[in-house]
């Protein structure tokens, strides 16, 4: 059976990874363990993996605290993050000021507990819409094939092409000013935000679910499904999507990475949220041009966004190790 | 990231460069500096990535090439600063008197020489200033010269008459249609800069000022000012031709030993890309001189030695659309005025980068006061007084250009001001690009139905009609307020006729201050320019107002070393 | 010949796209509420020349016009005119090709530091899995992969250039040594970031090949033949390499325009950075086409390797 699978390892990494997490119910049982009512059973697998690995756990507690943080930030801010103070202009950290404060003499521990919001946001749910639009276009485009999977694919071709992060630049230095006059707050902002990161994201991840469907497909327990009478829609639904779901889960963790890092560094063009909403890129970019004499106003943001992308990373990884356990070795 | 370096405002660009080929004579030019001659490095440009916009003088309009066409180019008349005072001297002239009731110029030439040694004439005067007004050069601040007789149909193409003539080789004169006072400094504007007539007519033409923005074989030949360019190559017709393809624009320069102040240093010139990175550059060693240090880092250097801060005249201010509820009542407007600390604003917020200022026109220009009687100031009683009197109050939005820190800490300083008296500021902040719609292009505020702007000013030239006239006379385009006040145009009018210097002083003053009382704009900082120079190795530059930066003492480079 | 078939077949593909990427941005830009007219006339707006420079770029024109001429120019390599004051009328090509080298100098520098230091450190971790030198080396690695790089730039600039003065931290392509010390502190952190990336993802890649059942059969064996063996994983890693190309590229384009704007460097990252705050959409546009055209060969060329190793994928 090993020597069986050699030469698919000269095939891309994405779909060696396909091999693995279909095959291996595949390898270990009969086709009809793929009925729906036996899924639980890799997902009860992989949970107890997932718990087993210290570094996904730490991650996934750090990132249910920030979110926690952020939900809560009226409850957790020390002061209101927008009023300016003219007496603690770019003030050290502090008893009182924790985090220091900014160059109006705002609170830096307050604009970070508001502020995680808009990396949060964009990065979740600019990710989930991702997932959605990727794992449908790829479900489809690889299930149904011929003319719709030409099409799709063609399309996702054009999309692919676009570097995500210069379409992203491009889109919110052209249309930023106009969403901030919607929404009070920045939200305006924060929804373009989270549009553009949802619409540049889903590409890779329409070619990864396409050819999960396309090996799917032809398996045993798809075809005995379809000469039972099943419709398409149907075992798209119930057998397709339940097998993949955990390896889609793990490419979103990675493109909410993706999509974090790339909105902070939209930021440091002063593409994100405007003054003086709270943001945790903005907060960059304005200590970044204050470091010179104020360093906490780059390293206190600085360093929870990196606890935040490393989190979000050992989460991506535990997920990937539970999911699929020989990724890892 | 980015911090606008700039502080002029430039006027409009209206040429389109046209490209030209131009065939490739063999320049040789001084690639070394003479042994021993002191190199100095200067962090006088922004970093535009392509290079100054222009080095035609006649197309100037923007910092950058302001600075290196003064380098490079001298004109009849040009400024130094004598104590605080900016004073026009005559350069390439040696002298000029005045004569038919104030409109008859006669300049005397000095002796001086082009940087290849062509000497200077009538004939190149002539030439200079014809070629900048002509039709061909289009360039977009000509009307500075519109004094001059002759001027309107002359650049419409329409006659060849212009009032500038040769009387002899050594002797110009010009002939203006009206009086004005301020022609002497109208001819220190690089736009009256003095090319070489016979290096300009080797080339096929030059509408668009491409050959000596991009070709440094013109910089090299004709430089007529205390310096002259080297060149990176003297083939090539671009940028190239100034420094390396894809490095970082810079420009050398070595002494036109020709001219008559003869500079000893050889100058070279990197681009820096923010005041953050020259300031970085200055302290690491890369640059003996930066400009534009850093609002919150200059609290570090202020007092220290080769630290100048020195004032400039940009301005910033609130402006109200008086057209249209709630600042079309005058008591509205007042509360704001009344309302805002300038002086926690430009001491505490701005870390005194900027002083406080109440005059619509800064400091030296006509019409300054010191101080701020007679006019709103900051007093929250007042504020609550007149808000009181304004009806149903103030909610509204405040558009401010938030490219800089600075511009974001001002606006955040403000709504909190107001806020302690109740008034309520929305700040929202654009970009650079869309505020130029408020400002400039969708004026007055009415027509985007904003309540309240920031405004700024940089003068296009140092006088004060500059300000009153184009920012609040009724009608006019940049009148973004859409101030219209007959009493006030009536004054600005009479200022402009005036010829006498005292009498155009006492009408600004009285102007400023009744329009100060109707509060259609709120001025509340001046800027300043803070600029370091490494004293232990580079003497003889000292702040210059004029050119906002610090500069060779008198204008002259002999005296920097 | 199913293989040139193939070839011919995606090569027309990446002309069509290239042709809808240039629709969409040409669009995206003639939308978008900024008026490039108002940018070059600053403070002093004047209709009527507004007007002659609208005319004059041929932005009065119908919008089916504008496009026309767009392709047209394109189809004869004028990338466009630039909308900036600075640098209006110039052929947006003029400005953008000094930039293209250096962006490409600087993108390479990096990569190949990164390859130079990441491959091995990962290979180390996957030799090594589980020691100290692992879990050290990939720590590290992990840091330097999650750390924003613009946290990181301004902080090695304050720390290494101005307190130390060990580098300059601005300047680019000075003639002479100079030169390449100005290079220095940019490659290295543009690097950074990559450097971590490709640790990591090579640990990975390595562990999977090692992980499988024959080398693990083999590696039981003794010293000799895990040398032996070593070298044959890393020949089989080379694929699952392959596979990490887009993001590479993806972090590459991003990092030009962070460290070129941060180090003032000229390449296109950074006169594109320019041209959005002066509102020249035409540079905007050229760069987001090379940008994509670049994307696109590189998905092009590499559909074609694979098609050469795999002649599955050739359907």
């Amino acid at each position: 059976m090993a020597q069986d699978r050699l030469p698919s390892r000269s095939l891309s990494h994405s779909e060696a990874e396909i091999e693995l997490g279909a095959a291996e119910p595949l390898a270990a049982d009969e086709a009809d363990s793929f009925a729906s009512t036996q899924i639980s059973s890799p997902t009860r697998d992989a949970w107890r993996r997932f718990r087993r690995n210290k570094a996904a756990i730490i991650g996934l507690t750090v990132i249910v605290l920030m979110m926690i943080m952020a939900v809560f930030a009226p409850f957790m801010h020390t002061s209101d993050p927008t009023v300016p103070d003219p007496n603690v202009i770019n003030g050290g950290p502090s008893p009182i000021h924790w985090f220091g404060t900014d160059y109006v003499g705002r609170d830096g521990y307050s604009r970070i507990v508001y502020g995680l919001r808009v990396p949060l946001i964009v990065g979740f749910i600019g990710t989930a819409i991702t997932v959605i639009i990727g794992t449908l276009v790829g479900l489809i485009a690889g299930y149904v094939g011929r003319t719709i999977d030409s099409l799709l694919s063609r399309f996702t071709d054009i999309m692919f092409a676009f570097p995500g992060f210069i379409l992203a630049l491009i889109v919110v230095s052209l249309f930023g000013a106009a969403a901030d006059s919607f929404g009070m707050g920045g939200a305006g902002r924060v929804l373009l935000l989270t549009v553009v990161f949802a619409a540049v994201g889903w590409p890779p991840l329409m070619r990864f679910v396409r050819s999960l469907a396309l090996t799917m497909k032809e398996q045993q327990f798809v075809e005995a499904a379809r000469t039972a009478g099943s419709r398409d829609w149907g075992i798209m639904r119930r057998h397709l999507l339940p097998n993949m779901w955990g390896l889609v889960l793990v490419q979103g963790a990675f493109i909410v990475v993706a999509t974090i890092s790339n909105e902070t560094i939209l930021s440091i063009f002063g593409l994100t949220v405007q003054q003086p909403n709270p943001d945790l890129g903005s907060m960059l970019f304005f200590g970044v041009q204050n470091i010179d004499n104020s360093y906490w106003q780059v390293v206190f943001p600085g360093v929870v966004l990196a606890i935040l992308i490393l989190a979000l990373t050992f989460l991506a990884d535990g997920i990937r190790d539970a999911v699929d356990p020989r990724a890892r070795g | 990231m980015r911090i606008a370096r700039r502080l002029l405002n430039s006027a409009l660009a209206l040429s389109l460069a046209a490209t030209f080929a131009i065939s490739a004579h063999g320049v040789s030019s001084a690639r070394q500096a003479p042994a021993g001659m002191p190199t100095i490095r200067l962090g006088y440009l922004e970093n535009n990535p392509q290079w100054a916009p222009t080095l035609d003088p006649a197309v100037v309009e923007d910092q950058n090439s302001s600075y290196l066409t003064q380098l490079l180019y001298g004109g009849l008349i040009n400024i130094k600063q004598v104590g605080g005072r900016v004073v026009p001297y005559p350069q390439l002239a040696s002298r000029y008197k005045v004569t038919g009731s104030g409109k008859i110029y006669t300049f005397s030439l000095r002796k001086t020489g082009f940087a290849n040694g062509d000497p200077l004439t009538a004939q190149d005067v002539v030439f200079s200033i014809r070629r900048a007004l002509s039709k061909q050069t289009n360039s977009p601040i000509n009307t500075y010269d519109s004094m001059i007789k002759g001027f309107a149909n002359y650049s419409a193409g329409k006659s060849s008459y212009l009032g500038v003539k040769a009387l002899n080789a050594r002797t110009v004169q010009f002939t203006l249609s009206v009086r004005a006072g301020f022609f002497p400094e109208v001819l220190a504007y690089p736009l009256n800069f003095i090319l070489d007539a016979k290096v300009m007519r080797g080339t096929s033409t030059n509408s668009g000022g491409t050959y000596l923005t991009t070709t440094c074989k013109a910089a090299a030949a004709g430089a007529s000012g205390p310096f002259k360019a080297v060149c990176h190559s003297s083939a090539a017709n671009d940028v190239t031709s100034f420094y390396p393809g894809g490095s970082t624009p810079t420009l050398t320069l070595v002494p036109n030993s020709h001219f008559y102040q003869k500079a000893h240093v050889r100058l070279v010139i990197p681009a820096i890309d923010s005041n953050q990175t020259g300031l970085r550059d200055f302290r690491s060693g890369g640059l003996d001189e930066t400009f534009g240090v850093p609002t919150q880092d200059q609290a570090t250097y202020r007092g220290k030695p080769g630290a100048y801060q020195f004032p400039t005249a940009f301005i910033e201010y609130l402006g109200m659309n008086v057209n249209d509820p709630p600042f079309s009542n005058v008591h509205c407007r007042l509360a704001v005025a009344y309302a805002i600390d300038r002086v926690t604003l430009a001491k505490k917020y701005l870390h005194g980068a900027y002083k406080p200022l109440y005059s619509f026109v800064p400091g030296g220009f006509q019409g300054y006061f010191n101080g701020h009687s007679g006019v709103p100031y900051y007093d929250p009683a007042k504020a609550r007084q007149q808000l009181a009197k304004c009806p149903g109050g103030i909610n509204v939005t405040y558009v401010y250009r938030n490219d800089t820190t600075d511009r974001n800490a001002e606006a955040a300083a403000i709504t909190a001001m107001l806020a302690t008296v109740g008034i309520h500021f929305t700040p929202k902040g654009v970009p650079r690009s869309e505020w130029l719609n408020y400002i400039a292009r969708d004026t007055p505020l009415s027509k985007t139905h904003t309540a309240a702007c920031y405004g700024d000013w940089f003068e296009d030239y140092p006088d004060s009609q500059d300000y009153f006239y184009n920012l609040l006379y009724g009608g006019v385009a940049e009148n973004f307020s859409g101030y219209n006040n007959k009493t006030f145009n009536k004054l600005i009018d009479e200022a402009d006729a005036a010829a006498n210097q005292s009498t155009r002083a006492r009408l600004y003053l009285r102007a400023n201050k009744m329009m100060l009382n109707q509060a259609p704009v709120v001025p509340y900082d001046n800027g300043t320019a803070f600029d370091l120079v490494n004293t232990k190795k580079v003497h003889g530059l000292i702040p210059d107002n004029y050119r906002a930066v610090t500069w060779a003492k008198n204008n002259d480079w002999a005296n920097v070393s | 010949m199913a293989l040139l078939t193939f070839t011919v077949r995606r090569f027309l593909a990446m002309i069509l796209i290239l042709w809808i990427v240039l629709t969409i941005v040409f669009a995206m830009a003639r939308l978008s509420p900024y008026d490039p007219i108002a940018q070059i006339m600053q403070q002093h707006y004047q209709v009527a020349q507004a007007a002659q420079i609208r005319h004059e770029f041929g932005l009065d024109q119908p919008m089916w016009k504008q496009y026309l001429n767009y392709v047209g120019g394109l189809l004869h390599g004028d990338l466009g005119k630039s909308e900036s004051q600075q640098t209006l009328g110039q052929p947006v090509w003029s400005l953008l090709q000094h930039g293209v080298p250096v962006t490409m100098k600087l993108g390479f520098y990096a990569l190949v530091l990164s390859l130079v230091v990441g491959l091995p450190v990962g290979l180390l971790s996957a030799i090594k899995q589980n020691s100290f030198v692992d879990h050290g080396s990939q720590a590290i690695m992990m840091v330097l992969y999650a750390v924003p790089v613009f946290v990181l730039v301004p902080l090695a600039q304050v720390v290494i250039g101005v307190q130390l003065r060990w580098l300059p931290v601005t300047g680019w392509g000075a003639p002479g040594v100079l030169g390449f010390k100005e290079a220095i502190l940019p490659v290295t952190l543009y690097a950074a970031g990559l450097t971590g990336y490709f640790a990591k993802s090579y640990r990975s890649f390595l562990l999977e090949v090692l992980s499988q059942d024959y080398i693990r059969t083999a590696r039981a064996k003794g010293l000799k033949a895990r040398i032996i063996l070593y070298i044959h994983a890393v020949k089989n890693t080379l694929v699952p390499l392959a596979s990490i190309v887009g993001p590479v590229v993806a972090y590459l384009i991003t990092g030009a325009f962070v460290i070129e704007t941060f180090f003032g460097i000229p390449g296109i990252g950074y006169i594109t950075v320019e041209s959005i705050f002066n509102s020249d959409y035409s540079v905007i546009e050229a760069t987001t086409l090379l940008l994509a055209a670049f994307v696109v060969l590189v998905n092009f060329l590499t559909d074609v390797v694979y098609a050469l190793v795999d002649p599955r994928v050739r359907l």
